[in-house]
């Protein structure tokens, strides 16, 4: 089996906040992305899902190269990404190949395009850097030719454009094609249909995996909707990976993940998903607290034992490793540990019942 | 009702039985340079006590026009026509364009209360919390003790530590968090009716989930109206009884919740409902709409629709369908509502057409 | 409107340098003769004969050569010190902001009267340059702050990811962006040059064997024929001071007339195609 395109093993990402100058003592540091490993495969993709700062797309930066982890280390088929960078060692792939390769779809249409350059100029950009052999009426083939690919015709009208002159899903065909000309192994699209109208976003994902197939490139793609990654995932045959508090708690085949959930939190995601059924009772969610811990200050152990209804005292002293379930389909959690200490370990009980924030650490509980 | 021969905007289709905002003939329309622009036009709408109903549409649609003209909050150069009465229990009712400022303050947040898009802006950055629930309730006269006991005990029902939160300041708490506060700030001077204008829209799922879930207790135990707007249909359905779609400014259809996702009449509401990503059904197709919403000063004769509708006929570029009645409390704008269910089938459905016989009837779908 | 304003605001200084005016020398014509009194001298002469109307033309050269001096003396270093500092950060960044902090901490008149006192400048350029000794640090902290909101944008990092050069991306993602506050920093520039200048020979720092300014008449006005007592010679004070009103508000009209150039929305609503008007115009409401 050959390489995988990008690798990460054991990644860590810590922002550490600012201080001022008279604050004294140790900075507080935000462990975005903690400890994570993932393979991405040629003609994979790869969906992210997890709320707002669970580190989904710092993750998915430093899968593209973009953000330099403070620990662990990040490989495009083998050659890790930070020493071809600083030029450390033997550098078997040069960083500028590996820049080429790794691109970006923004949340944003709004600014993801230079509101001071045509559509024409924008698109050219890139050709001209990475295919200066090309003259200019070939450039302007196969910017047009693209154009055209993603359903904006007549293509010269689009391109002799500014960018506000285009509406929303415009813009972000725009930005597709701007990254699909570098011929890119893998692209990372960051949240990049949230914000279209709800009409617009199952239009914006089939193109992704129509050209997907045609130029044979890797997604990743980040979300906070559960809905979306599974078409996304689905359709390509790709993977689902669950992210809380910068760690990935379970990663499979987009099918299997919805079918059967493993992780407590998997499950909460999938009842937070709306659905076209009308007669579902309206239960509340199956978390014991809705709002998300401080990341700051993360709980001890299992990240999630402070909302999950299956906590029991073990999980606030360990957090749990993957365990394999099936090909391909991972899970940290000690339900699927049979001989753990879990069982044997008392039920976590609030102190009251309110379901307010999360943010009470392991010492807190008491465990009667 | 059902049998009755369509007639121009019968009072019939829009009554409820216990309506408390009746909307007539509301229009708004911005004079600009490059012509009438009409951002709400001929909406007429009762709002039943007691119910949730939500306001479904496009961006642009005209959607959150239409909870302004509401409150008669539409923003300068904007001129609202119509009628619009507020009744509530146990007083005369209101026409709300007739108030004066004075009035028209007090029916806001006292009687009717609006949460809108984004409850970042709506907090001023520099006051606690706390100082805008005493705002708030020192600006209507009304007693600050009661009315913060009032406030924590709402808070307490959103899941959120009232103390906690009174004590911070806006930017301190999250986003799911300021959202839930808003909605307390909205209801601490007990108004009988909210609407709420994309309340969840910035927000994660779980987050969103979680809010409507509340919102319905909430409805239970203040004995609240709720009129929720928003362009994401699947989010509102598991709340709302009744929905109401807009489009291009009108509004296209209306009926109970439940019949609307099972058999909505309008092809614009079944293009809708297919093109939204459907975490229970089989990956069959899922549409998008073709073509775009109109311009609101160019907005095509006739039906508003008809440009993207795969059933228009030549009636539709000239008319503009009348409001006709399918079912009971079930209304809907269009000349051919009764193709619509053949010409745009649900996703699901088309596994039934195919072993079914010829498609004529559809497997779900309305009697 | 705006562009009316630029290049009405510009052709007013071409024609100033056309007309054909004399030297004013001294007894040109009857001294102190009034406004419109004399057709020959049609803003009358000063105190020793010259003819006002040409001693403001023949004035009007050196001035835009001081202006367009230290205008753009300031400009051009304000935007490198703040383009570098706020696009690349880190240590370049504090030790260049230090540097700007610094500069504007020094107080700006007194160091440059030290200076004209000290250099006893001729050139107009360099009086230009010197005048703006202190401008630009302010600028440079506008400028740094501008690029960093800028350097935010989705489109940079997409740039970045590119793996498209800093100079590059400097050039084309960051300064067309920034060119409208470049333009009203320019236009503040040029007019603290106007004033400032003027106030240095109304108060004699700098001496004017023969240099025509408009804050040089302005203080012969005052000091010989006590223009600011006597009514009779008040116009003698005014007259300068006209072009001085003129040029200022021009150079405003002008930076608004050049949001034109840079804003890609003005740019193309009068120019090129809108997407409303490109597609099929749907038949108006018939109510």
């Amino acid at each position: 089996m050959s390489e995988p395109l990008i690798s990460l093993e054991d990644v860590e990402v810590h922002f550490e906040a600012s201080q001022g100058l008279f604050e004294f003592g140790a900075p507080d540091v935000v462990r975005a992305v903690d400890g994570i490993s993932l393979d991405i495969e040629e003609r994979d993709v790869v969906a992210l899902v997890g709320e707002s700062g669970c580190g989904k797309t710092t993750l998915g930066k430093t899968a593209i190269g973009l953000q330099r982890p403070t620990a662990g280390s990040v490989r495009y088929r083998g050659q890790d990404v930070w020493d071809a960078k600083d030029d450390v060692g033997d550098v078997e792939i040069p960083h500028e190949e590996i820049r080429r390769s790794l691109q970006i779809i923004h949340q944003d249409p709004g600014s993801a395009l230079n509101p001071n350059r045509r559509i024409r100029k924008i698109l050219e950009a890139p050709l001209k850097k990475w295919q200066p052999q090309l003259s200019a009426g070939d450039r302007r083939r196969e910017v047009y030719g693209m154009l055209e690919r993603v359903g904006m015709a007549p293509a010269d009208d689009y391109a002799s454009r500014y960018p506000h002159q285009l509406s929303g899903g415009e813009k972000q065909r725009v930005a597709l094609v701007r990254s699909l000309l570098m011929d890119p192994d893998l692209i990372l699209a960051d949240e990049a249909i949230s914000a279209l109208d709800v009409s617009l976003r199952v239009e914006m994902m089939d193109l992704m995996l129509d050209l997907q197939e045609q130029f044979d490139t890797s997604f990743v793609f980040v979300s906070h909707d559960l809905s979306n990654a599974r078409y996304l995932a689905a359709h390509s045959g790709g993977k689902i990976g669950v992210m809380y508090l910068g760690q990935l708690v379970e990663v499979g085949p987009a099918e299997e993940i919805i079918r059967n959930p493993k992780h407590p939190y998997t499950k909460v995601l999938k009842w937070a998903t709306p659905d076209l059924r009308v007669d579902k009772e309206s239960e509340g969610p199956p978390v014991r607290k809705v709002d998300i811990p401080d990341p700051e200050n993360p709980p001890a152990g299992c990240r999630f034992h402070t909302r999950c209804p299956e906590a029991r005292e073990a999980c606030t002293r360990e957090n749990p490793s993957k365990i394999t379930i099936s090909p391909g389909h991972e899970v940290a959690c000690f339900l699927e540990v049979d001989d753990h200490e879990y069982w044997e370990s008392p039920e976590l009980v609030d102190n009251d019942d309110d379901r307010s924030t999360g943010d009470t650490t392991a010492a807190e509980f008491s465990a009667d | 009702m059902s049998s009755q021969t369509p007639t121009t905007h019968g009072d019939e289709l829009y009554l409820t039985d216990d309506p408390i905002i009746e909307m007539r003939d509301a229009e708004v329309v911005f004079e600009m340079d490059r012509g009438v622009s009409r951002v709400l036009d001929n909406v007429n709408l009762d709002v039943e006590r007691g119910e949730i109903l939500g306001i479904v549409g496009e961006s642009g649609s005209g959607k959150s026009m239409l909870a302004s003209a509401m409150l008669d909050a539409v923003v300068d150069p904007g001129v609202l026509s119509g009628s619009v009465t507020y009744r509530p229990e146990g007083r005369d009712p209101v026409d709300v364009l007739e108030l004066d400022k004075r009035e028209l303050k007090r029916l806001r947040w006292e009687d009717i209360s609006m949460v809108f898009q984004g409850a970042m802006s709506s907090f001023n950055p520099t006051m606690g919390v706390r100082e805008h629930f005493v705002e708030t309730l020192e600006a209507h006269d009304a007693d600050v003790d009661v009315g913060l006991s009032r406030a924590r005990e709402l808070l307490a029902d959103l899941y959120l530590e009232p103390d906690r939160v009174l004590g911070s300041y806006p930017h301190e708490l999250s986003g799911g968090m300021q959202q839930r506060a808003l909605i307390a700030l909205s209801l601490v001077l007990e108004p009988d009716v909210l609407v709420m204008d994309e309340p969840t829209a910035a927000l994660d799922l779980l987050m969103q989930r979680s809010i409507l879930n509340l919102l319905e207790k909430l409805r239970d135990k203040y004995d609240l109206t709720m009129v929720f707007i928003t362009h994401d249909l699947p989010l509102v359905a598991e709340l709302a009884d009744r929905l109401a779609v807009m489009y291009a400014f009108e509004l296209v259809e209306i009926g109970p919740t439940a019949e609307i996702l099972e058999s909505a009449a309008h092809p614009y509401t079944r293009a809708l409902l297919n093109a939204t990503p459907n975490i229970e059904a089989d990956l069959s197709e899922m549409r998008a709409i073709e073509g775009s919403a109109p311009d609101p000063v160019d907005v095509p004769a006739g039906c508003s629709y008809h440009p993207r509708c795969p059933i228009a006929t030549d009636n539709c570029i000239d008319v503009d369908p009348e409001y006709r009645s399918v079912s009971g409390d079930h209304g809907v704008a269009c000349h051919h509502y009764e193709e619509a269910a053949d010409a745009v089938p649900f996703a699901g459905e088309r596994i039934n057409e195919a072993s079914a016989d010829g498609g004529a009837t559809i497997g779900k779908g309305g009697d | 409107m705006g562009l009316i304003a630029w290049i009405s605001s510009s052709n007013w200084w071409i024609v100033e340098r056309i007309v054909l005016v004399e030297q004013p020398i001294s007894n040109q014509g009857e001294p102190r003769t009034q406004p419109l009194e004399d057709p020959n001298h049609l803003l009358g002469t000063d105190m020793n004969g010259r003819d006002m109307l040409s001693g403001v033309v023949h004035a009007t050269p050196t001035m835009i050569q001081m202006i367009l001096a230290g205008a753009v003396f300031t400009i051009i270093v304000a935007t490198i010190v703040g383009t570098v500092a706020g696009y690349k950060g880190g240590r370049t960044e504090t030790v260049l902001m230090t540097l700007s902090d610094v500069a504007m901490t020094i107080p700006g008149l007194p160091l440059v009267i030290v200076l004209v006192v000290l250099l006893e400048p001729q050139s107009p350029v360099l009086i230009g340059v010197i005048i703006t000794i202190n401008v630009w640090a302010g600028i440079a902290r506008t400028i740094h702050s501008q690029v960093l909101s800028l350097r935010e944008n989705s489109y940079v990092e997409a740039s970045r990811t590119m793996g498209i050069g800093t100079p590059s991306i400097i050039q084309k993602d960051i300064l067309p962006n920034l060119m409208p506050y470049v333009l009203v920093n320019f236009v503040y520039a040029s007019r603290r040059v106007i004033y400032d200048s003027v106030a240095l020979y109304f108060l004699g720092f700098l001496s004017f064997r023969g240099v025509e300014n408009w804050g040089v008449m302005m203080n012969l006005a005052y000091e010989n024929a006590s223009a600011l007592l006597n009514p009779d010679a008040t116009y003698m004070l005014i007259v300068p001071m006209i072009p001085i009103v003129v040029l200022s508000f021009g150079l405003m009209l002008f930076a608004q007339g050049t949001d034109r150039l840079f804003n890609p929305r003005v740019r193309t609503r009068h120019g090129g195609k809108t997407k409303i008007e490109d597609e099929d115009a749907a038949k108006p409401v018939v109510q």
